[in-house]
């Protein structure tokens, strides 16, 4: 009799140990999912924006406005994807650089990095915004892709280049 | 004992409790996964809808655009060597040869005429580029059907006489797994003729460029202006007199074009003294033969190194009447 009681008693212990341990991990992959859904939203959002603001619309970006005002960007009704794709069609890696810094920094927040990455067939164009933790050792990193094409003149079309944002944290 | 046994009962009911708790734990992680899964598709669905609706209202129309363009003026360059063309039928037969695959009759137009503009700017070119992106990139099988691609190029009243259009008709499907799209499209694109070459100058260069002068306007000042400018009018009354449009030239028609004529004047180079009226049409043809019987030399225009004539039409057209003298 003794012994049955005590089998009992053994049982609801592992049985309370199996529920707390249970809980804890619920618990833990529930504080994961915002981390990842955020990294996710901004790394969607980044690309969708790029891929539907045009370029004359950014007035307030000393930058670009010079861009335009030299004919560096001779069609501002470009989308900022296109406008970037279209740099690197004409070679010039270190203005569609910069034009991606001073466009996107600004509204990418603080505890979040960044890269572009423009990829025609096998030529692999990179732009790194790095701030923080690097991509590697990041516990969540997000890829958008997107395509993009364009047309410098009546004779002359660029891409398809694949685009892609990355984002982590 | 009794007692016993019921606390014996108790904890054997804990610990199937237990247990039941435990699979409904295990079992609600499925249900979150299965939720996890309602963004995914939806994420899948909007980028391949977006990625069509892309393809159809931009990339498709840029590449006939861009195509279309290097083809006409492929066209011009084939004409300048083999001659005109035959027929609007012909017209329409090479420029979709041209403008899908960059070729004619069969064969390469680079490397059987050395005409090099079409090199990676056929239509069939970006169809290749662009399903091959679509499935690299966003991993949506793409495939079009290239075999049934239809194209007309013509001129109308829709596109005027400074525009030729291309239609292209083509069938197309759009694999993205969770969904996909069958479609027929018909592309319709609009190019400006300004710019290209006047097949009937060849091998002259003698670019289109539009007068700066309407009907009402014509005096002998600007009849001058017209030709030192070399540029080209379009009749806007209904008569019959009208000269053939821009496409008409390919296969040297001198018929009348109600929609779409444009003329230019024979200018001093071109000139060598034949007994013609100087507009361009009326020049190579007989086509103004009807236009009265005499021809009229222009006070002010025409010299004895350039012999300018104009027919009685087209000196009204022109209002030229008080200037014109009987040759």
């Amino acid at each position: 009799m003794h012994k049955k009681a005590y089998f009992f008693t053994l049982d609801a212990f592992i049985a309370t140990s199996v529920i707390v341990i249970g809980i804890v991990l619920i618990n833990l992959a529930h504080t994961n999912k915002p981390y990842e859904m955020q990294t996710a939203f901004l790394s969607q959002d980044v690309i969708d924006a790029a891929s539907s603001i045009k370029v004359y619309e950014i007035s307030d970006n000393e930058y670009v406005n010079n861009l335009t005002e030299s004919g560096n960007i001779t069609n501002p009704s470009n989308t900022v994807l296109e406008q970037v794709g279209e740099f690197c069609s004409r070679g010039m890696n270190s203005t569609a650089s910069n034009f991606t810094e001073k466009v996107f920094l600004r509204t990418i927040p603080q505890e979040y990095n960044f890269q572009l990455l423009i990829k025609d067939g096998n030529n692999m164009i990179l732009f790194n915004y790095t701030k923080g933790k690097n991509m590697e050792t990041s516990r969540v990193l997000i890829s958008s892709k997107n395509i993009i094409f364009g047309q410098i003149d009546d004779a002359t079309m660029w891409g398809p280049y694949m685009s892609e944002v990355r984002t982590w944290q | 004992m009794a007692i016993m046994n019921k606390k014996g009962v108790f904890f054997t009911f804990m610990a199937i409790l237990v247990v039941g708790v435990l699979v409904l734990a295990f079992s609600s992680d499925i249900y979150v996964t299965s939720k996890n899964e309602v963004p995914v598709v939806k994420s899948r669905v909007k980028t391949a809808d977006s990625y069509l609706r892309n393809l159809e209202s931009s990339y498709l129309k840029r590449s006939l655009y861009t195509s279309s363009y290097n083809a006409l003026n492929s066209l011009i360059l084939y004409i300048e060597k083999e001659g005109f063309l035959d027929s609007e039928t012909d017209l329409n037969a090479k420029f979709k040869e041209v403008v899908l695959s960059g070729s004619i009759n069969g064969k390469n137009i680079n490397e059987e005429y050395g005409i090099n503009l079409m090199e990676e700017k056929t239509f069939i070119y970006r169809l290749d580029k662009i399903e091959e992106m679509s499935q690299d990139v966003l991993h949506i099988t793409t495939n079009f059907s290239k075999e049934n691609i239809d194209t007309v190029i013509f001129q109308s009243d829709d596109t005027g006489s400074w525009q030729v259009g291309v239609n292209l008709t083509m069938n197309f499907s759009v694999d993205a797994g969770i969904a996909s799209w069958n479609k027929t499209e018909t592309i319709s694109i609009m190019l400006s003729i300004i710019g290209f070459d006047d097949p009937l100058y060849l091998p002259y260069n003698h670019p289109i460029k539009e007068t700066l002068f309407n009907d009402t306007e014509w005096n002998v000042s600007n009849l001058i202006e017209h030709i030192e400018n070399a540029t080209y009018r379009h009749e806007s009354n209904e008569s019959k007199h009208h000269s053939p449009s821009y496409l008409m030239r390919f296969y040297e028609s001198y018929s009348p074009s109600l929609c779409c004529g444009i003329e230019s004047m024979i200018n001093k180079t071109l000139s060598d003294g034949r007994y013609k009226s100087y507009v361009d049409y009326c020049f190579w043809s007989d086509e103004c033969e009807g236009y009265g019987a005499w021809l009229y030399n222009i006070t002010g225009i025409t010299t004895i190194s350039y012999p300018f004539k104009l027919d009685a039409y087209h000196i009204a057209q022109y209002n030229v009447t008080s200037e014109a003298v009987k040759s």
